[in-house]
Formats: C-alpha cells, sequence, structure tokens
C-alpha cells in the first residue's frame, strides 16, 4: 500500500486570499487556461454566461458558480479544484474576499499547505488583506507568495509595486510572515502568471507557476513522540480494537505508551490493519491497535508516548479567532473539540482583544466576543483535556469551540 | 414522470422527492453521499458534514466552518446531515481505489469499441462519451490525459444556467 502511495504524483494544497476584488478568482481562472486544465466547453460555458451577463469573459466564473456569485461579481464560498504543471499536481482553493464571509475564508486557509496573498497594485494595502494576512500567520501557513496584481493598472511601474510591496512587507513582519516571493503580475493578462512578462523587464524573480513549484509538501511530524487520538473502539473478534489516526511520530509493537487524560500506563500490543499485519504505522495513518492492558478508555482519550508527554490541564491560554455570526458573552456555555476530545468549557477571561486588520488592542479585559474578534483567552474545562504546543504536535494544539451545535470559533495553543 | 416533463422537474421528482419521502419514512438522521469536488462547480463548494433543514435545503450562503479535522457533527431535530466522505477524492482516485482494492464495477463503464458512459444517473438523461477503454488499467490511462468533462454526458448539468444549484439547493445531491 506503501509502495503505490510513494508512486502517486505529488499534490500540493494552497490557497488564495487576499481583499474584495483585488483578483482571486481572476488569478485562478488565469492558473486555468494557461496550464490548459479547463476541459473542453468549459470555456464557451463561461463565455456563454458572461454573454448572459453582458460582460466581457470572466475567467472568475471557473470557480464562481453560484448565481448570486456570478451575478454580483463575487465569490460568496470556498471552492476547492484541480490544475496540473509538468512538475507536479495542484488542489486550488478559493476563498472570498469579504468580511461577512471569513469563516469561509478560514474554511479554505485551514485546509492550505500554501498560500498566494493577493493585493491590488493601484488600490495597495486594504482590510482583508490584513486580516487574511492574520489568519495565514495565525494557522501558521508559512510558504506564502505575495501576487501583486493589476500592474497594468500602473503601467507596469516598478515604483508602485516597490510602494506597496514595503507596506505591506511591515506589515507581515510584524505578524511573523516572511513572504518567499513578491511578484508583481496581471492576472487579467497573464503577465508573469504561467510565464514571465516582457512589460516588467525589471522584475527578475519567477512567475507565479514557478514560484509555486519550488513550494515543498508538508512532511508528516514522523520524528516527534507518538501520539494516538482514540476516534473509537470495537470488539472483533475478542479483541479490543482502539481505532484512530496516528497524528505524531511512529506507533509500534511493544510500544511503551501513556493513556491520557486518565493516565495509565500500559504497552502496544499489536497494530491492526485489514488483511495486513503491519509492526508500526507513521503520522498520518489511520489504523487500529490494541493495549497490553485492558484500558476502560473512550474517544477522546490519547495514546502517547513519553518523553515529553504532552500537557494535561483544565485550564489553559489560547489565541481564538471568533467567526461565527453570534458572538460570544460572559458564561455561554460552550464545547471544546481538539483532536477527538470533546469537553464543555467556558472562557473565563479575556485578556487581549485584538482586531485582526489593525492588529490595535481593542481591549484589555473583555467580557464579549464579536464576530472576526481576536483574542487571547484563558479556557476552562470541565475535565482535563490533553494539549500540545502546535508548533510541536499541530492535532493537539488547535481547536475549535461549539456554541449552539455551530463551529463557532477556532484557536491555537502556543 | 419522465424528462418529457421538464428536466428539472424530472430531476426533481425522481431523486430529490423519492429521497425525501425514504428520509421521512425511515427517519434517517445522516445521510452518507459519494459527491466529489471534482465533479461540478457547486458540488465543489460542499462542506464534508452539510446540514439540511426540515424542507431539505441548502444554505449555500451559509455553510458551516470546517476548520482542520472539526466539522458539524451534531444537528438539532430539525435538520439531517448529508456526509461527504470522498468529497476530496478526483474521479482517477476513485479508479485507483478500485484497482487497488479489487473492487467488482458495473460494465456500463467501459466501452464497446466506441462508447463509455463516465457517469450514471437516471438512464433517460444519461450519455455515452468517445472511449475505447475496456479495462481499468485503460480507464486511468484515460484520465490521466483526457480534457473531456466527467459529467459531459449528464444532461441535468447543461440544461440552464444554474439548473445543477437549484437542484442542490432543493435537495438533490
Amino acid at each position: 500500500m506503501n509502495e503505490n502511495k510513494a508512486k502517486e504524483k505529488e499534490h500540493l494544497k494552497f490557497v488564495i486570499v487576499g481583499h474584495v476584488d483585488h483578483g482571486k478568482s481572476t488569478l485562478i481562472g488565469r492558473l486555468f487556461y494557461d496550464t490548459k486544465s479547463l476541459p473542453q466547453g468549459k470555456m464557451e460555458e463561461i463565455e456563454q454566461a458572461s454573454k448572459e451577463l453582458g460582460g466581457r469573459i470572466e475567467f472568475s466564473f471557473i470557480m464562481d458558480h453560484l448565481q448570486e456569485e456570478r451575478e454580483q461579481g463575487i465569490t460568496i464560498d470556498t471552492a476547492q479544484t484541480f490544475f496540473k504543471t509538468p512538475r507536479r499536481e495542484y488542489v486550488i482553493i478559493d476563498a472570498p474576499g469579504h468580511k461577512e464571509f471569513i469563516k469561509n475564508m478560514i474554511t479554505g486557509a485551514s485546509q492550505a499547505e500554501a498560500a498566494i496573498l493577493i493585493v491590488d497594485a493601484e488600490e495597495g494595502v486594504q482590510e482583508q488583506t490584513k486580516r487574511h494576512a492574520y489568519i495565514l500567520g495565525m494557522l501558521g501557513l508559512e510558504q506564502v507568495i505575495v501576487a501583486m496584481n493589476k500592474m497594468d493598472l500602473v503601467d507596469f511601474k516598478e515604483g508602485r509595486f516597490n510602494e506597496v510591496k514595503k507596506e505591506l512587507e511591515d506589515f507581515l513582519s510584524s505578524l511573523g510572515i516572511s513572504p518567499s516571493y513578491v511578484i508583481p503580475i496581471s492576472a487579467m493578462g497573464g503577465d508573469n502568471v504561467a510565464s514571465n512578462s516582457d512589460k516588467m523587464p525589471w522584475f527578475s524573480g519567477p512567475s507565479i507557476l514557478e514560484a509555486l513549484d519550488t513550494f515543498k509538501l508538508t512532511a508528516q511530524p514522523t520524528h516527534k513522540p507518538m501520539r494516538f487520538p482514540v476516534q473509537d473502539f470495537y470488539d472483533v473478534d475478542g479483541k479490543k480494537i482502539f481505532a484512530g489516526r496516528v497524528e505524531a511520530g511512529i506507533a509500534k509493537q511493544g510500544m511503551n505508551v501513556v493513556l491520557l487524560p486518565s493516565g495509565q500506563k500500559t504497552k502496544i500490543k499489536s497494530i491492526e490493519e485489514f488483511l495486513a499485519e503491519p509492526k508500526q504505522a507513521e503520522a498520518g495513518k489511520s489504523i487500529g491497535i490494541t493495549l497490553e492492558e485492558d484500558a476502560g478508555i473512550d474517544r477522546g482519550e490519547i495514546v502517547c508516548e513519553a518523553n515529553p508527554l504532552p500537557r494535561t490541564v483544565s485550564e489553559f491560554e489560547a489565541s481564538v479567532f471568533w467567526i461565527s455570526k453570534e458572538g460570544f458573552k460572559e458564561g455561554d456555555s460552550i464545547i471544546l473539540k481538539i483532536a477527538t476530545e470533546e469537553v464543555p468549557c467556558k472562557i473565563s477571561k479575556i485578556n487581549r482583544l485584538i482586531d485582526s486588520s489593525t492588529l490595535e488592542v481593542i481591549s484589555e479585559n473583555a467580557s464579549s466576543l464579536n464576530p472576526n474578534e481576536v483574542a487571547e483567552v484563558v479556557i476552562q474545562t470541565e475535565k482535563p483535556v490533553v494539549i500540545e504546543n502546535f508548533n510541536k504536535t499541530p492535532a493537539l494544539g488547535r481547536f475549535v469551540l461549539v456554541k449552539e451545535l455551530e463551529v463557532s470559533a477556532g484557536g491555537i495553543i502556543a | 414522470m419522465g424528462p418529457d416533463k421538464g428536466k428539472f422537474e424530472c430531476c426533481n421528482a425522481l431523486k430529490t422527492i423519492a429521497l425525501k419521502q425514504a428520509i421521512a419514512e425511515h427517519g434517517f438522521k445522516a445521510l452518507l453521499l459519494g459527491i466529489r469536488r471534482d465533479e461540478h462547480g457547486i458540488r465543489a463548494k460542499e462542506r464534508v458534514f452539510s446540514p439540511r433543514n426540515t424542507d431539505f435545503k441548502w444554505n449555500y450562503k451559509d455553510q458551516p466552518p470546517e476548520l482542520w479535522d472539526q466539522y458539524k457533527s451534531k444537528a438539532d431535530e430539525e435538520q439531517h446531515i448529508r456526509v461527504h466522505p470522498l468529497l476530496h477524492w478526483r474521479e482517477i482516485d476513485i479508479w485507483k481505489y478500485i484497482k487497488r482494492e479489487n473492487i467488482p464495477i458495473t460494465d456500463l463503464y467501459f466501452s464497446g469499441g466506441k462508447q463509455r458512459y463516465r457517469s450514471l444517473g437516471c438512464e433517460t438523461c444519461c450519455g455515452k462519451v468517445a472511449s475505447k477503454v475496456r479495462t481499468i488499467d485503460e480507464m486511468i490511462k484515460e484520465l490521466e490525459t483526457t480534457d473531456v468533462a466527467e459529467r459531459s454526458g449528464r444532461a441535468q448539468d447543461k440544461e440552464k444556467a444554474y439548473m445543477m444549484q437549484k437542484l442542490r439547493t432543493l435537495g438533490y445531491m
């Protein structure tokens, strides 16, 4: 099975973000068009739809499929699609630029391993440019291209490019993001998208496609201490098999493990896979395991390799991004979902409330969170939970908060 | 009912209304569906866990956020949830998986010499596409290079602009 996988072509997922109307969907259309990734008849369909709406050819219609999106010329929801270069295959995640649709943007961005932050050369850095950049930073995305679009509107001038570049780079560095490339483009005209443009001889860097091809796939954290969040268990032929996905390290037969939060110590007796008898399973793999002792554990328990163990706590600090239309008020009952753990909790303190586009501190002692606000908070859980720093074990360092059945916030433990 | 009564009306009656009746009869709280993002631009906007209200409506303007692997896995009494575990697979992944796991499939996907079905739905509205594919290996090879859309033989995708959106809003898969 692993051999088959190794032969698979590489597959990089990237998201395109940025302020409304700065050209995200148009850039995607252009990437498709220039790499000849459009199926037969698609261009005709787009030409037809563009004509019905009385305009010029809209590349954005490749991703914007909803009637409301096409008629209003906006992207409402995130979408994903595929294209190829000779080097590898890509999944493009489109994300809406409007503030109202930020939760759709986060949905898209949270699934990406690289990002293109697009900014309009004429309009310069805008509110959502900054907010989206903030979210990229919070999600820990390190492979970022800044595409400075609509260079045709500023006569392809290097001076304007440098001006906006400086402004954006200053903001990004305050978020700890240093873009891998800043590329002047015209998505409409295709300049510096699939190939270099002769309209900007002053720019010697790569095109968007060349830049993307240099990015690396996110490696599974196989070299870290083993973490196996239990999803469920099954009795099969008298054996109690715990099912889940290895989130870090390598689960091995005979490995000494600690079950958290219960604290029991035992060994992995076997690794279970249908029609196979593997001796180990590395991060990323969904498998079953059996344990030496009959542990009375359930979904949400984390099977851990020691040295070091994750933290088991009932109170912790985190950054949260409130995305639900319904805000948060002191005393609201919410549920914390982290890996397979699910525990009632409350936000006991809001230490710092931050405007995600200006980075200004709005309040140091707030009692509520509104949509699109970011805060450093203290979370108190009803039962102990197992957490870890996001950079150490991503799966145990990121979580969502659920209020009244709705996923209302995303959070990172740093 | 038949496509002569109008393709939209027919699709809605045979698929959506029939599905509605089945859910009402059995009281299902969740449906597992094999739709994928690469099939259609509207499906590209779906969620892995996608709620529907009692009227079956898909509120595509206000879908739940999905961060990492956390989904809207609980619904209130008024809703059911569509679960789409293969949403991120591509057509070619399906065939590679069928090959790897040696899963039996219907012959309709293979060509008698000139044509085959790429996508199967109602008999009346499915057309064949030109293809010489006779084996799964040939299928995978064809999909690696083809620029014909998977659902190009499916009438409901082409009938009118936004027909798929309208069907899906009403509860079509």
